[in-house]
């Protein structure tokens, strides 16, 4: 009795099966023809068919600019798409890493995507500002082409001890660490220099320790800083960490 | 748990017998399912373990796409668990890959009344799935071809649009 039972479950459990695959495969068909037209079934925006909990759990499955791309679909899409919650993850993820943090991610009235947008493009700024260089300390090491009687001073080539440290402070002072034998003990001062063509694209930008050659100014993937010319490198100390974050608090481009 | 009380069983490929449970879908149809594969959705588990009489009724669900998570469900369910490195459970974890596959080649209509299934019945695995389903097809899409690809009504003004873009610049690069 029950061994009848359970083969008639079996066979429609097949049955059932059967049918599926077989509705599955004209739905497939349907499907096909109906793609690059408008969908017809799919209950319309997503959004509305399966509720905006669902639909951002589809977009926490997302890359942060397929994400934002979302956002301006339409309103209802926006709704989801902003949400603080799909980019606080998004946030910490972008700034795990990374040398400095912008100041400008602290702004309060800002939503997690404009903290995002805003860490993005200021990652990618090369301006660098009075508040960069005082933010953070630099090491300070001189290049192959430095003469030898540099290099010789300079413990990064030597292997006696730590890089030697810079820093510049926001009365335009720039110094070292007490007993750094490259140090002359002379006033230092530094400028920042950014001259515009006439539509207001930067021609020249560079920073410039008293009369000596000018330092370029370059930005690597994890926001550090490099300043440059063929004598010596100042290299920014990663400061993540740091309290209050660095950078200008105002966006710079 | 009259279904699953019951001697009442299907025959497994061991030989063994499995304890199996009744669930009753919106249009009436009813599935006999191993308890086992039944438990991958986590409100068919607690409804077991509250028990009641008659199969489990899940009312928001209808018989096609109850017929789908079950056949999700009865071959995640299946999968042993042999040690991992092993050849075999290699072989089983492509042939799970290539099922899920498969079961998502349906149109627009059934993958949203799976996902609902999946949100409401509470099988994690099929949620996941269907969810990267539909992310996959809005990856890489701009606002435009995913307002065409579902039929959505732009309801910003152009300023608005232009705004929004440029607000958040940053990202959109």
């Amino acid at each position: 009795m029950a061994e009848r039972k359970r083969k008639r479950a079996a066979e429609e459990w097949e049955r059932r099966k059967r049918d599926h695959r077989r509705r599955r495969r004209e739905g497939q068909g349907k499907g096909e023809e109906l793609l690059g037209k408008r969908q017809v079934g799919w209950a319309g925006d997503p959004v509305e068919a399966l509720g905006e909990v669902v639909m951002g759990r589809v977009m926490e499955l997302l890359d942060a600019r397929s994400v934002a791309r979302c956002t301006v679909v339409s309103r209802a899409w926006r709704g989801v798409a902003a949400d603080d919650r799909l980019w606080a993850p998004k946030c910490a993820e972008l700034m795990a890493g990374k040398a400095h943090i912008p100041r400008l991610t602290l702004i309060r009235t800002g939503s997690k995507l404009s903290t995002y947008s805003m860490a993005i493009m200021d990652g990618k700024r090369s301006r660098i500002t009075k508040e960069d260089l005082c933010d953070h300390a630099w090491e300070y090491c001189f290049t192959i082409a430095a003469p030898e009687y540099w290099r010789n001073l300079d413990p990064s080539w030597k292997h006696t001890g730590p890089p030697m440290r810079r820093y510049f402070h926001p009365d335009g002072y720039h110094s070292a660490d007490p007993h750094d034998a490259v140090w002359g003990g002379h006033e230092c001062t530094y400028t920042v220099i950014t001259s515009f063509v006439g539509d207001g694209r930067i021609r020249e930008h560079y920073v410039r320790i008293n009369r000596w050659p000018p330092l370029k100014v370059s930005r690597k993937d994890d926001w550090s800083w490099e300043l440059s010319n063929h004598l010596y490198r100042y290299n920014s100390i990663p400061d993540a960490d740091r309290k209050g974050c660095t950078g200008p608090l105002f966006p710079v481009w | 748990m009259a279904a699953a009380d019951s001697c009442d069983g299907i025959s497994t490929s061991g030989g063994g017998w499995e304890k199996t449970v009744t669930l009753v879908s919106s249009d009436d149809a009813r599935f006999e399912v191993r308890e086992a594969a039944a438990s991958l959705s986590q409100t068919v588990r607690r409804m077991i373990r509250a028990g009641g009489d008659g199969g489990i009724p899940l009312p928001k669900v209808d018989a096609r796409t109850l017929s789908t998570v079950l056949e999700y469900c009865n071959k995640h369910a299946a999968v042993p668990a042999p040690a991992p490195e092993s050849s075999s459970a290699e072989a089983a974890a492509v042939d799970l890959e290539w099922f899920d596959k498969e079961l998502m080649h349906v149109d627009l209509a059934t993958l949203c009344s799976l996902i609902r299934a999946a949100d409401y019945l509470e099988v994690a695995g099929l949620l996941d799935l269907t969810c990267k389903t539909v992310a996959d097809m809005i990856k890489s899409k701009t606002a435009e071809e995913i307002r065409q690809m579902f039929g959505i009504q732009n309801d910003f003004t152009p300023e608005e649009e232009e705004q929004l873009s440029r607000e958040n610049a940053g990202v959109f690069e």
